[in-house]
């Protein structure tokens, strides 16, 4: 897909809470073999404070994003958060959000869901709306609180943390702006949460080929098939990463060597932000990639989809990196919590509302 | 203006009293107030409580408790200030004599805690507070008062040992007071040790949780002599307010309200802080304790942890402070404190108390509704 | 139902955005925001956003804590000095106790302040969490796993 005029991301906001827990730690407790998450190459995970969640974290990091972008946040006529993470099953988590910024009231805005994806369709849908002329600037967001049963092998990787993006026409103030994109859903139940269940159930191995591989590989292909590229045409690239080998593995398969994933590969140092996944990623990479290169953006949400963008880097970069936190200084401001107080601030534990 | 009296006084041990609930206790206070009348008739009651909403269930407290204290169907109502409910009800009380509407009115105080745990009483507590902006963040109160012990502790550089002499000199004196809640005395090293409820402050810098109730009977000067023969005059009587979100105020150390009131009492009263020989001051907090002696002039400012420690305000000085204990020691049934406070600055004038005396002729009695937002203050004479 | 609905509605910009009143006449900044200002008794206030930057001026650590807050425990409050000159009263999050004194430099996040029970509304408010002076330059993730591996 390729709009009738260039549309481009302004800024860049990410925002993951400080505590960790080592993969480790959360193995011991369910007495899976050692050394068994490092077998998935993800070491230590984010988790919330006690006060936090998909509201608090979505609108941190679209401070951040505000921050970056030199632009009067009221211009803002479009805000969305993805997440499959709602604070309220019913009630707009972006309403909050917007408030919290001040940019209400004249705004679009909506929760969207697609697991992973949803930032992505709101992405995609954000092009759409600013290429047509209706809004002049768009804030996507992805956040997650991503949960897991405890015990199940998804409790290694399931993290929080969000990244925001504050997309425009493409102009003097932007950072990058997107050459193309290609979407590719279908029905693949290989990951799920049922209404009411409290945590998500998933095909486990059925994860893999038929669905993250099937749809990343496809919709990649697609993209290089309709804008004419090879995997030498791109400078980085960035998958969604639910652990940090899929996304290494997606590359061999398309022919993508390891270097071009690893300066966005996020997930081994902070788990799987779930909405966050890939952005976080492309974050990671605008902080050190150099105008005029090509970034592979690919996200990924089971049940199942995968969108691919081009993205060119713009001169615009380096002067907006150090205007909010880097991602950088994010992995490193952090503190180690044990299981207990993890389990505390997950919400793992039954109590009275004392 | 002609002169009113306290012609009465009644207390209940303040205690946890599970057998007891808001009418029991006040009727016990009440028919001990009115037997030292010789059970003459009063005209009106003013009950000053804080929480009989919260945790009792209970509005319409003017009409509960004059009909379960025998008093007729007379005029009766609740006066609410917080924690200085008790002193906005001898207010209130003594502005109906003042008013010229009534010569004998009760002043009742009461105050019914132990119906739920600790948590639950510490938001009903809380409410002191501005509810949008302070209890919103779940703020206790003493979490509030912990805000003002350190700076207190930062800015005059006083240690946590000697803020201590507060509550040692508090159980000293409550150890001698029948109706007091926590008749013990305590050590320095015990108050440190003590577990921490809002740091800096301990549970022995802290008020206890207890139920209690007290009764004043006041009378104009017509009839006072043929009430009592050992009549207490109200000398002075002041009162003042402050904001109630504690940041916005532009001093933390001191409470503007405390200053005011007590201005305003001791001018009308024709004295000054020298001349007072006992004082019940507020402390529902080591800190408060220090600041009052401060904003009612008995001491300078960040220097009474260690003049106390030097003897001052101990019995036998003048100002002797809270000979009864205090609301750290005596006890602090909330609504109630405020009445207590007036009846044993009166029994201490007349001579009868039943704890440490003091001997003197001027009484002072402050009362303090949230972090110092209502202060009343009573010079009382003999 | 234990959180009023119109309340958290009413009073959402004075706490999401620390919004405050300033007297068109004396220019004094209110927080609580006010209907009249207190210094020249002005009707005619503006309502104005808060920068969120400033110090803690004295602060606690509270850990008997008020019903529905047990898991919030130990809570730190504090009061805030910001830039304006004006003093907030909020909770410190993201910091261990150890670590809070007075002058710490602190910025304004929103969080959640409590919640009613399973069913009733979240309350989201502001928390004040230490400013970080942030200046790192160079790759990102290619070090940090190296690191982080070591490390697990």
């Amino acid at each position: 897909m390729k709009s009738i005029k260039d549309v481009g991301i302004v800024s860049w906001g990410v925002y993951f809470p400080k505590y960790r827990i080592k993969c480790s730690d959360i193995g011991k407790v369910w007495g899976f073999p050692p050394q068994y998450s490092d077998g998935l190459r993800v070491y230590e995970k984010t988790v919330a404070n006690i006060d936090e969640d998909t509201i608090t974290m979505g609108w941190e990091a679209a401070r951040y994003a505000v921050a970056r972008a030199k632009i009067d946040p009221k211009e803002i006529e479009a805000i969305y958060v993805g997440t499959e993470s709602k604070p309220y099953a019913v009630k707009p988590s972006i309403t909050i959000i917007a408030e919290a910024l001040g940019i209400t009231p004249k705004t679009l805005g909506a929760d969207l869901e697609f697991a992973c994806r949803a930032a992505s369709e709101a992405m995609e849908a954000s092009i759409g709306l600013i290429s047509s002329g209706m809004i002049k600037y768009s804030l996507v967001i992805g956040s997650d609180t991503a949960q897991a049963s405890p015990g199940d092998v998804l409790e290694f990787t399931a993290s929080s943390g969000a990244a925001a993006f504050i997309l425009g026409l493409r102009s003097e103030n932007i950072v990058a702006y997107f050459e193309g994109s290609y979407s590719y859903i279908t029905d693949t139940p290989d990951f799920w949460r049922r209404s009411l269940a409290q945590y998500p159930m998933h095909g486990e191995q059925f994860t893999g080929d038929p669905a993250y591989f099937a749809h990343i590989i496809s919709a990649v292909k697609g993209l290089m098939e309709e804008l004419g590229f090879k995997p030498s045409d791109f400078d980085y690239v960035v998958f969604h990463q639910p652990n940090g080998r899929f996304p290494l593995k997606a590359a061999a398969r398309l022919g993508f060597s390891k270097e071009k994933v690893l300066p966005g590969l996020i997930t081994p140092m902070i788990g799987n932000t779930y909405n966050g996944s890939a952005l976080i990623g492309l974050a990671a990479v605008l902080e050190v990639a150099n105008p005029g290169q090509r970034i592979l953006l690919v996200p990924f949400g089971s049940g199942a989809g995968s969108d691919a963008y081009s993205i060119i880097v713009e001169e615009g970069v380096k002067e907006k990196i150090h205007l909010a936190p880097t991602v950088k200084e994010l992995l490193e401001d952090k503190e180690y919590v044990d299981y207990t107080c993890y389990s505390k601030y997950r919400g793992l534990t039954s109590k009275f509302n004392f | 203006m002609s002169k009113i009296y306290i012609v009465g006084v009644g207390l209940t041990k303040i205690g946890r009293f599970f057998d007891k609930g808001l009418r029991e206790l006040f009727a016990e206070a009440a028919s001990k107030a009115l037997e030292e009348i010789g059970n003459e008739n009063v005209q009106a009651l003013i009950v000053g409580n804080m929480m009989s909403s919260s945790l009792s269930e209970q509005d319409n407290l003017g009409a509960l408790l004059a009909d379960h204290a025998g008093l007729g169907k007379i005029p009766a109502f609740k006066v609410e200030a917080a924690c200085g409910s008790g002193g906005a009800a001898v207010y209130t009380g003594y502005s109906l004599i003042a008013s010229g509407l009534f010569d004998v009115v009760m002043v009742g105080g009461v105050e019914k805690q132990t119906e739920y745990p600790t948590r639950i009483v510490s938001k009903a507590l809380a409410q002191a507070a501005d509810a949008e902006y302070e209890l919103f963040y779940g703020i206790s109160f003493t979490g509030l008062n912990a805000l003002i012990m350190r700076l207190y502790m930062d800015t005059y550089n006083v240690s946590r040992d000697e803020m201590s002499v507060w509550p040692v000199l508090m159980h000293k004196n409550a150890s001698k007071n029948p109706y007091a809640q926590l008749r013990f005395e305590v050590t320095k090293d015990q108050v440190a040790k003590s577990i921490v409820i809002a740091d800096p402050i301990r549970l022995l810098d802290s008020s206890p949780i207890g139920d209690g109730a007290a009764a004043l009977i006041l009378a104009s000067e017509k009839v006072a002599r043929k009430l009592s023969d050992t009549p207490i005059e109200v000398a002075g009587i002041g009162m003042a307010t402050d904001h109630i979100y504690v940041a916005y105020r532009e001093n933390l150390l001191s409470l503007e309200a405390t200053v005011l009131s007590a201005k305003g009492a001791y001018r009308m009263a024709k004295i000054e802080p020298k001349d007072i020989d006992v004082a019940e001051v507020h402390d529902a907090f080591t800190v408060l304790g220090f600041i009052n002696m401060e904003d009612l002039g008995f001491s300078e400012r960040g220097k009474t942890p260690k003049l106390m420690d030097e003897g001052r305000f101990w019995p036998g000085d003048k100002p002797t402070v809270n000979p009864s204990g205090g609301l750290k020691a005596r006890g602090h049934p909330v609504g109630a404190t405020g009445v207590y406070q007036v009846a044993e600055v009166a029994m201490q004038l007349r001579g009868d108390f039943p704890g440490i005396k003091v001997e003197g002729d001027v009484g002072l009695a402050q009362s303090i509704g949230g972090l110092g937002t209502t202060v009343t203050t009573l010079v009382l004479k003999r | 139902m234990k959180i009023s609905v119109p309340r958290v509605w009413r009073e959402l910009k004075s706490h999401y955005l620390l919004e405050a009143s300033v007297c068109t006449k004396c220019g004094k900044i209110h927080y609580p925001p006010r209907t009249i200002c207190d210094n020249c008794k002005n009707h005619k206030l503006i309502r104005r956003k808060l920068s969120g930057e400033g110090e803690v001026l004295t602060y606690t650590v509270q850990y008997v804590v008020l019903e529905g807050y047990r898991e919030h425990a130990p809570i730190i409050f504090a009061i805030v000095k910001l830039k304006e000159g004006v003093n907030v009263l909020a909770p410190l999050t993201d910091v261990k106790p150890e670590n809070v004194r007075v002058g710490l430099k602190v910025t304004a996040v929103l969080r959640k302040i409590t919640e009613d029970g399973d069913l009733g509304l979240i309350k989201y408010g502001i928390k004040f969490k230490p400013m970080k002076e942030f200046r790192n330059e160079g790759n990102v993730a290619y070090e940090s796993e190296k690191r982080t591996r070591k490390n697990s």
